[in-house]
């Protein structure tokens, strides 16, 4: 194997320029990747693919120099807080416009693209405002205002970097909508202006938000492997946009990713536990028969039934963990449902991190397996969540999907042991676990292949014209048009956000090969095409000879064909590009 | 934290086979088409087809409990949003088995689903489906209507689908060029063939009124497809599942709308056609703490199309008392769905008996036929 293969086996594979490097250099560099969880900070790369926005302004520096005349200090206050939050002012709040604010003025405005008075214009107090002055707190992406493509002035893309963020930008969204719907119902708006005004403001859903940077982030980032492995465990413990508060999408992902550098039982306790998945899972009321909750419905007559509801706790061990095939009975998933009662508790008025509250949850000891779990709700848990994650049978299905996912539809039992024996002997290491599939695919991936999923075979393609992603988040439906990574995805039968069932996506191709699914790739390459020939100036002669070799036939097809596009045709359609 | 109404508008996919097309020129044509409904998450029989007269009935179940069912046969009632399949049924072109499911108790979605498709005992043991042999064993390619193939399809020779897009077309140069590069490609060969031939639709999202329409479409030409499946997911109603309203209400609702229309679009065709309903098992009978049901055993089936011996419901009633239940939970199953589904294969394929327990219920010999189906 040389370095492009693992770097397709391993990553998304390589543009034009990639120049081939030692396979120790590239494993060496892979486990580097795999040991720190990555800043996720997917905005930093856009801004180095567009230009920034231009702006109409006419304002002189002398007219800027008079209107700051009558500026008051707390105004002028609020002028360097935004200033700091955009990283140029470094000094105090005082309102005193010293030689380091002119400083600052000066160099942000150079950062986009103006002449560095020293005085603020209108327009650019307005633009600071627009990019610094809304969204105090959040992780906002402030690159993505100087986009081009992308109006996002009055837009609401925060990332929700903790549920408490995601839950209070969904109790504003829930305002704002009802206001909406209040002022239509008074009749001083119509249906189109309302519909304006909702999609003027939140113009994308959160989940497609969280698609859009993920891609970005594998696309132009610079942790391909640890993004592959990323995606491993999202679809590992998969939700879906149907069944929850889009607004978790983000931090359910993002927690997901903190993970990855830990252990599994971690992550599992971290997922599990996770309002998003309760919500997926309908975990969040299951009461507990002898709960306080179950109490307050018997002395009140309540019409609810006070029981539990094992859709969490069966999946968590069917998907998550020990499989039907370890054989553990009804008992032992009521006993696990038990032991979940009480999480997912998440309110608007109260958000705590822990996402608990003991009001439905089962008190005292449950059997699973065997082993009584008792103590305090939390640390049930936390202690089944260990034991599960210790079970052999669970190393034996972690290692199992590794091998499905990154190596072969029909994995050997040599590369599943590999992985297995690290998982059971670092007691569910992810560094170490991670470490072993890298080993297994430079080792067993020789003899195998992979057929790409949609969404690989689409981020391969992407890396390999060096960008060329559709970063459109505007629109007037949920029916956007094509030119978007959601709709794309969606089209070709992938959305991440779209699982349709609780065990995920397939990593089968039996899964993924029909002609309609085939037929997408060849349409998508066709519609790309003319962005690659005149945006992006992408040389498909250049990319084959990397790709295929320099004197291979395909190279030389690529080269005889007639038009740009059937020169795209024939190198990302080629079962050799659609395979790793 | 309000939950959110997640159920609602669930999609609905369409999957198409057994056209008589190029690949078996000495096809038998059968004028029969067969309508399988999919209905993925675990069917509620006992609120779609609820026992009224089953006095425990109303004893373990409260929230979901549905009201106003209207009453079939004097024992079983119907889910009042099953207003045209009630119609249907009291004049004779629908009929209701209750208590019926796969002979599996394991409660998970996944073996059961792999199991409901597959038609075998175990889960995993064979990658071809029950449908898809019996078109193979009859003789018929097949047209799936979505993006993926379902496993209930696989296992005939010729597997082909169809969803609508957005997406840009393609010209038949451009096929041309991709099937050259696949043609010694043992997966991807032929991929395209159809599809470079085919006329192009509309582009669309796959809504799935939409797809039931031109599902009737294809099915009306005489060398259309035979065999239409239709999936809808979101019966897995662990939480605030409804009653007479409510997600589980608005699931049947839909499906009974689209049922509607696809008689309306198949036109006298209909007489010909059978609807049938899978699923991988029925709910527990008694409530969960969410206002909804658990995953179970036994459900009900739907029956419905001209080949329906109607206005009955088929069902050795095991009772919902608590001693009477599989585990001291579920509904138990005393009627096969094999059974039901050996006697529907039988009518529109035409096969032999020993062909039908041998290849499509691999080794399983149906017990009897319950006289669901005209004879013709």
């Amino acid at each position: 194997m040389d370095s492009k293969l693992a770097s397709r086996k391993l990553g998304y594979g390589f543009s034009s320029q990639y120049q081939e490097i030692a396979l120790s250099d590239f494993v060496a560099n892979a486990k580097k990747e795999l040991e720190v969880v990555p800043k996720f900070d997917p905005w930093r790369l856009i801004s180095v693919e567009r230009k920034k926005k231009r702006f109409f302004d006419n304002q002189s520096k002398e007219d800027a120099i008079n209107d700051e005349k009558v500026f008051t200090k707390k105004y002028k206050k609020s002028l360097q807080k935004y200033l700091k939050l955009a990283d140029f002012y470094k000094s105090t709040i005082d309102g005193d416009f010293g030689r380091g604010t002119r400083a600052a003025i000066s160099n942000w405005q150079i950062s986009i693209d103006k002449d560095g008075t020293g005085y603020l214009t209108k327009k650019q107090i307005k633009l600071l405002k627009q990019q610094f002055g809304g969204y105090l707190g959040y992780n906002y992406p402030k690159e993505m205002q100087n986009l081009s493509t992308w109006d996002l002035s009055s837009s609401d893309l925060r990332y929700p970097t903790s549920v408490k963020l995601a839950v209070e930008h969904r109790h504003e969204i829930d305002i704002e909508r009802e206001r909406l719907r209040a002022l239509l119902a008074a009749g001083e708006i119509t249906n189109n202006e309302l519909q304006r005004l909702w999609w003027k403001k939140y113009n994308a859903f959160s989940w497609w938000r969280d698609t859009q940077t993920r891609s970005i982030d594998v696309v132009y980032g610079d942790t391909p492997t640890f993004n592959r492995f990323w995606h491993f465990w999202i679809n590992y413990f998969p939700i879906n946009a149907h069944a929850i508060e889009g607004e978790l999408f983000g931090n359910y992902y993002l927690t997901i990713r903190e993970n990855m550098a830990s252990s599994f039982s971690e992550l599992l306790y971290d997922a599990t536990r996770h309002p998003a998945m309760q919500s997926f899972l309908d975990n969040s009321d299951s009461t507990g028969p002898n709960s306080r909750r179950a109490r307050d419905i018997k002395k009140n007559q309540e019409k609810e039934i006070a029981a539990i509801n094992e859709n969490l706790a069966r999946e968590l061990l069917e998907l998550f963990t020990l499989t039907p095939a370890a054989g553990y009975t009804q008992d032992d998933v009521n006993g696990t449902a038990y032991v979940l009662t009480g999480w997912g508790q998440l309110w608007d008025d109260d958000v705590k991190d822990g996402y608990f509250n003991d009001y439905r949850h089962e008190p005292g000891a449950h059997k699973v397996l065997g082993k009584k779990y008792r103590g305090k709700p939390k640390g049930k848990l936390k202690a089944l969540c260990n034991d599960l994650a210790k079970h052999p049978m669970t190393a034996r299905h972690i290692a199992n999907k590794l091998c499905l996912h990154f190596i072969s539809d029909t994995p050997s039992e040599e590369a599943i042991q590999l992985i297995e024996n690290v998982y059971n002997q670092s007691s569910g290491d992810l560094i170490k676990t991670h470490h072993a599939v890298v080993d297994a695919v430079i080792k067993y991936g020789d003899t195998s292949t992979k057929f790409l999923q949609p969404e690989l075979w689409f981020f391969n393609v992407h890396k390999a014209v060096g960008g060329g992603l559709p970063l459109k988040f505007l629109g007037q439906s949920d029916n956007w048009g094509n030119d978007q990574t959601n709709n794309i995805l969606y089209e070709m039968g992938h959305l991440n956000s779209r699982t349709p069932q609780p065990n995920g996506w397939s990593d089968l191709a039996v899964d993924w090969l029909t002609p309609e699914m085939m037929d997408r790739r060849v349409r998508y390459i066709i519609q790309l095409s003319p962005k690659l020939e005149y945006k992006l100036k992408f040389d498909p002669d250049e990319y084959a000879i990397n790709f295929f070799g320099k004197d291979s036939a395909e190279a030389a097809d690529v080269k005889a064909a007639p038009t740009f596009t059937r020169a795209c045709l024939k190198i990302f359609c080629h079962p050799k590009f659609m395979r790793t | 934290m309000k939950r959110r109404n997640f159920l609602k508008g669930s999609l609905g996919t369409l999957y198409m086979m057994a056209s008589p097309n190029m690949a078996f020129p000495d096809v038998k044509l059968t004028d029969k088409r067969l309508l399988v409904v999919l209905l993925r998450g675990g069917l509620d029989g006992l609120a779609t087809i609820p026992p009224l007269g089953d006095k425990n009935l109303s004893k373990i179940r409260k929230d979901v409990l549905v009201q106003g069912a209207n009453n079939l046969d004097g024992f079983f009632g119907i889910h009042p949003n099953l207003k045209f399949l009630e119609s249907e049924y009291q004049t004779g072109n629908a009929a209701f088995v209750h208590a019926t499911s796969f002979p599996y108790t394991g409660r998970s979605h996944f073996d059961g689903q792999n199991i409901m498709e597959t038609g075998s005992e175990q889960a995993y043991a064979v990658t071809s489906g029950w449908v898809g042999r019996a078109m193979n064993a009859a003789g018929f390619s097949s047209l799936a209507v979505s993006l993926p193939i379902p496993i209930i399809l696989r296992g005939n020779e010729v597997n082909s689908n169809y969803f609508p897009t957005n997406f840009a077309k393609a010209s038949k140069i451009h096929y041309a060029d991709v099937e050259r590069m696949w043609q010694s490609d043992s997966q991807l060969k032929g991929m395209l063939k159809d599809i470079s031939s085919r006329e192009m639709h509309k582009p669309g999202r796959g809504d799935t009124r939409e797809l039931v329409s031109f599902a009737a479409k294809e099915m009306h030409k005489p060398n259309g497809p035979r065999v239409g499946l239709l999936e809808i997911d979101g019966f897995d109603t662990h939480a605030l599942q409804g009653n007479e309203q409510g997600d589980h209400a608005e699931l049947l609702e839909d499906l009974d709308n689209i049922l509607n229309s696809f008689k309306r679009d198949m036109g006298s065709l209909y007489d010909d056609t059978v609807i049938v309903t899978v699923t991988e098992f029925g709910r527990t009978a008694f409530e969960n703490g969410t206002q909804g049901t658990d995953h179970g055993w036994a459900s009900s089936m739907i029956l419905a199309g001209g080949l329906v011996e109607g206005k009955q419901v088929v069902s050795d009633w095991p009772g919902l008392e608590k001693r009477n239940l599989f585990e001291d939970r579920d509904l138990k199953m005393t009627i096969d769905a094999r059974d039901i589904y050996a006697e529907v294969v039988k009518t529109v394929f035409d096969l032999d008996d020993d062909v039908i327990s041998e290849h499509v219920f691999l080794g399983y010999k149906p017990e009897k036929y319950h006289g669901l189906l005209k004879k013709s």
